[in-house]
Order: C-alpha cells, then sequence, then structure tokens
C-alpha cells in the first residue's frame, strides 16, 4: 500500500488556515454584537428624547399642563408655578416613564446630571421674569 | 509570497471595517430637529409675553428686544438673530452662519406689518 507522503504537511496547512478565520468570526461576532448593542441603546435614547419633548410640548402649550389660563384662554409659554406641582406624578403614569422631574428652573432644584434633560424657554407668571422650565426623566 | 497577500488581504479586511464603523457613528447624534423649533417658537412667544413687540419700530427695536434676547442667552447659551427688525443678541457678527432653527412670522414694525425671521445660533459659533 502506498503512503501519503503529504499528509502531515496538508494538517499543518490546514490547521494554519482555521485560525485566522476562526479569528475573523469571533472578530466580525464581536463587531456586530457592538452595533447592535449601540443600536438598541440609540433608539432608547431616542425615543425617551422624543418622549420628554413631547410631555415638554404639552406642560408649556395646555392648561391641563402648566400654561396659564383665563376665561378658557390660554396663554402658552406663560407658567403658573403653582400648577406645575403634582404634575409630574400624573403624566409620569400617562406617559409609562419611570421617573419624570417637571420644575421652573427659578423654584427647583435640576435632577442629578444622570438623568436626561430638556429644557424650554418659558416667562414665569409669578415673577413676571424669563425662566427655564426643565422635564428630566 | 502568500505572507505578503495575507498581510494585504488583513489591511484590506481591517480598512473596510473601520470605514464601516466610521460610518455608523455619523448617525450616533439624537435627533432634536423638533425641539429645535420648540425653542425658536418659544423665543417669540416670550418676546411677546415680555411686551417687546408692542409699539416696536426699528428705532426701539435694540432697547426692547435685546436685553430679554441677553436674558435668553445667558439662560441657555442660545443667541438669537432677527432678521427684519435688525435685533441680534449674538456678540460677533450679524448674522449666524450656523443656524439651529429658524422661524418667520409678522410683526408690526413702525405701524406695518412685515415678515420677520428668527434665527437660533450656538453663541460658540461666534
Amino acid at each position: 500500500m502506498r503512503k501519503n507522503r503529504f499528509k502531515g504537511l496538508a494538517s499543518y496547512d490546514g490547521m494554519f488556515s482555521i485560525i485566522p478565520i476562526l479569528l475573523l468570526t469571533v472578530f466580525l461576532l464581536n463587531t456586530m454584537h457592538y452595533v447592535l448593542y449601540d443600536s438598541v441603546q440609540k433608539v432608547n435614547s431616542q425615543e425617551k428624547f422624543n418622549m420628554l419633548v413631547v410631555i415638554a410640548d404639552y406642560v408649556v402649550k395646555n392648561a391641563d399642563g402648566g400654561a396659564y389660563s383665563d376665561n378658557e384662554k390660554v396663554y402658552p409659554n406663560l407658567m403658573e408655578p403653582s400648577q406645575i406641582n403634582g404634575l409630574e406624578e400624573r403624566l409620569r403614569e400617562r406617559a409609562g416613564m419611570e421617573e419624570l422631574f417637571i420644575g421652573l428652573e427659578s423654584g427647583s432644584s435640576i435632577p442629578s446630571d444622570e438623568k436626561m434633560c430638556i429644557y424650554r424657554i418659558v416667562v414665569n407668571r409669578g415673577t413676571g421674569e424669563i425662566d427655564r422650565l426643565f422635564v428630566c426623566g | 509570497m502568500q505572507t505578503l497577500e495575507a498581510i494585504i488581504s488583513f489591511t484590506v479586511f481591517m480598512v473596510f471595517t473601520s470605514y464601516v464603523l466610521l460610518q455608523l457613528e455619523d448617525y450616533n447624534g439624537i435627533d432634536d430637529s423638533l425641539y429645535r423649533y420648540q425653542l425658536a417658537n418659544d423665543v417669540w412667544r416670550v418676546l411677546y409675553l415680555k411686551g417687546d413687540f408692542k409699539d416696536l419700530s426699528v428705532s426701539n427695536a435694540n432697547d426692547k428686544i435685546v436685553p430679554d434676547l441677553d436674558e435668553i442667552e445667558r439662560l441657555t447659551g442660545i443667541c438669537t438673530y432677527f432678521k427684519g427688525v435688525f435685533v441680534t443678541s449674538c456678540t460677533r457678527g450679524v448674522d449666524c452662519d450656523n443656524k439651529l432653527a429658524s422661524i418667520s412670522h409678522a410683526a408690526i414694525v413702525d405701524g406695518v406689518a412685515s415678515k420677520s425671521t428668527l434665527s437660533l445660533c450656538t453663541s460658540q459659533d461666534y
């Protein structure tokens, strides 16, 4: 029976080609994992930001929010500070958010930096001065 | 020769991967275009509520509007340029190159209704 003189060489050749293929596969899988995780994070951030924008707009423009109203006439951007109290709890449940902080910068303290916050420019009806409304979540 | 081929293939692969990853990074930011227009409308509404558009004329526009625009800039870091009444809180330059948002409204200047464009710009652009 005739022996194959190249058998050992072919095994080494195969082994050395499998290693880079495996390394590349691991690298590609890691990259895909990073890309997918990053995409999910971005979508979550965008959803949260959109929700905060909608809530802030509701608070600024509606009498049920924080806008001052007189005889059913609503004044958008003119904020009644007393109306904002208790608004967080009501809107948090309706928006399905875990945390929600709403307030005027002159009267409340803004939550820690870890929260995502958006700001709207308003007039504080109590003081008559320009103020910032913050909505954080 | 095979080593050279392997090096070239690996280099091309890494360049391609880096290019794809860099392209992904370009879409990293949050889309806040609607929010920026809301801010521009906020500035307009706040100036209206403060009575800055009452008896507005080209000669008194700076005295009436600029103090409030300065206050808004102090609070938000956003400066405002008014095309039409030629008022700006932006300290350097007259118009801004990198606008965050622009909206147009009618304003009565010197008793005549005219179109005025309000542009928001970041202060550091100047």
